[in-house]
């Protein structure tokens, strides 16, 4: 076969994967304001977006947000996990097959249905229907997350720990939790990717007493192209970077 | 431990989960069955009735805008198999070593940019002010700026564009079980490359289409951004209309309908092309 048709497919195919992100990254150094002429090196845009008071707080907000919702579903993901991992029990089958709908059903839907939750109950929209709202969207993913790295985890190891007198505590400190932990951070980082990127559902849930960035992005983004859109993204883009580099930093650290 | 034991912390384990299943997805989506089969007869008053369903059949803005929305969606479904099965060929088959690890790795990296912010990438590269439009001017090959965003073509490519990694893992995964030798068997036999691909390779593979293809189809079906912000005045998009009922018309009970018609026929699809290729859900999703 020729050689070089499929590397030249290959490298199109990787070059438009990378072109729009690659573009957004350098255009957010632009000195100047058109999106197509470069008018040299600056950092204007992003002195703008940190001298604007509100998006400071709606990224602090965001991250807030991230932070709590990644929490408190990989804590309900990792029992469920640990719980659909070791028994057999009935409705185990359609337990998981409620996860998998939960993930597949398009999240306007999600969002339509828990909007008319909170009004109906009266829940003021703001930080806690957000969070109520990321957890329910993560809480699937995170559980098949942890379920998936917890397929390679020998049962015999608490067993043994036990037989050598280990108490169930000291079993699950010394045992459990350094075993499962690579798989909670795993299921916590995607927790976290998912909840900082969300708009969607948010659309619906939020209020305007806690404003989120993925909100204020979208809105700039609705009424026209502005630069500043360009260093928002960046800055998104090369946190969930860090986050993900991060978390395979600790993954290997931990492997020693 | 004995039975009892064991019974209790199960429960305990699954009590959260249960719990916030039960009362975040299974109350409200109830909830929102319930408000789809109301109709207002006043400002205040309820009465009970299929008129929100009926609306969507006899009004043909709506079930125009969802056929149109679910052709658009196995067109950009079929597309992407079409890019993506080559790259995971590639990836499974013929890179070897290291390079396998990156090209796989160089797929993932993307992804995790969201959305929204691959979006913009995309709009910056395809408006009239864009860089393409600027590139085509430089080379000579149009007179002014050409507008590529904000049409039918642009949501395709975005589409696409998000669905791809969907699409190359489960491919990946599938063709990286499949023995060589079955290929050279087929070969062996006297197949030219069109036949071991249709009567050896596809068959292997089906799985890991399958499940990639329902992936994609009820991402694209479901996908908000991508045709809001690349498409057209003229091009709707299912989802947006429930966007509309609920949020800027206030009808409740429209938008409900239209939100179980959403669920319902895009379950619909998904087990109709399970039959026609022959797979079970269990299998395919492992």
């Amino acid at each position: 076969m020729n050689r070089w048709l499929p590397r030249t497919y290959l490298t199109l195919v990787y070059l438009l994967l990378y072109v729009p992100i690659v573009v957004l990254v350098v255009f957010s150094f632009n000195e100047s304001r058109t999106g197509y002429e470069w008018g040299g090196l600056s950092l204007r845009w992003y002195e703008a977006l940190f001298n604007n008071r509100a998006m400071v707080q709606a990224m602090w907000n965001s991250l807030w947000l991230a932070l709590s919702a990644a929490t408190v579903s990989t804590l309900i993901g990792a029992l469920t996990a640990l719980a659909l991992h070791r028994y057999r029990f009935r409705g185990k089958k359609v337990l998981n097959g409620m996860l998998f709908i939960v993930m597949m059903s398009p999240e306007i839907v999600l969002a339509i249905s828990l909007l008319a939750l909170f009004l109906l109950v009266g829940l003021q929209l703001g930080y806690v229907s957000l969070l109520l709202a990321h957890v329910t969207f993560c809480l699937p993913f995170v559980v098949i997350t942890v379920m998936a790295r917890l397929s390679g985890f020998d049962e015999r190891l608490p067993e043994a720990a036990r037989d050598l007198g280990a108490s169930d505590f000291t079993m699950t400190r010394t045992v459990l939790i350094p075993v499962i932990m690579p798989a909670l951070l795993a299921g916590w980082l995607l927790g976290f990717t998912l909840s900082l990127d969300d708009v969607v559902v948010s659309t619906f849930v939020s209020g305007p007493s806690y404003e989120i960035l993925p909100l204020r992005i979208y809105s700039m983004v609705r009424v026209g192209l502005k630069p500043e859109v360009n260093a928002l993204g960046t800055l998104l883009l090369v946190f969930s970077l860090v986050m993900l580099i991060l978390s395979q930093w600790i993954l290997l650290r931990s492997k020693r | 431990m004995n039975a009892s034991a064991s019974r209790l912390s199960l429960w305990l384990l699954l009590t959260p989960f249960l719990l916030w299943i039960v009362l975040l997805v299974l109350v409200p989506h109830l909830q929102m069955l319930r408000v789809s089969f109301q109709v207002r007869e006043s400002w205040d008053t309820l009465a009970w009735g299929l008129e929100q369903y009926q609306n969507f059949f006899s009004e043909s803005y709506y079930w125009r805008t969802f056929v149109r929305t679910g052709v658009m969606s196995l067109f950009t479904t079929f597309l992407t198999l079409l890019i993506a099965f080559p790259i995971a060929w590639y990836i499974a088959r013929l890179a070897r070593g290291r390079s396998k690890g990156i090209l796989f790795l160089a797929c993932l990296i993307p992804f995790w940019a969201s959305e929204l912010v691959r979006t913009y990438g995309w709009m910056i590269l395809l408006r009239e002010s864009g860089l393409f439009s600027s590139w085509l001017q430089a080379l000579g090959w149009v007179d002014g700026p050409v507008e590529m965003l904000y049409n039918d073509v642009a949501v395709i490519i975005g589409l696409v564009y998000n669905g791809l990694l969907f699409m190359v893992v489960p491919l990946v995964t599938t063709l990286d079980g499949m023995d060589e030798n079955l290929v050279e068997a087929g070969y062996d036999l006297g197949g030219g490359h069109a036949t071991v691909l249709r009567e050896v390779v596809i068959p292997w593979a089906m799985p890991g289409i399958v499940s990639g293809c329902i992936v994609v189809f009820m991402l694209t079906l479901g996908s908000y951004l991508t045709p809001i912000l690349m498409g057209g005045k003229d091009s709707a998009w299912f989802t947006e209309q429930i966007f509309t009922q609920f949020i800027t018309r206030f009808n409740w009970e429209q938008g409900a309908a239209l939100g179980v018609l959403l669920l319902v026929l895009s379950s619909l699809m998904v087990w109709l092309g399970l039959k026609l290729t022959g797979q079970s859900l269990r299998k395919v999703m492992g």
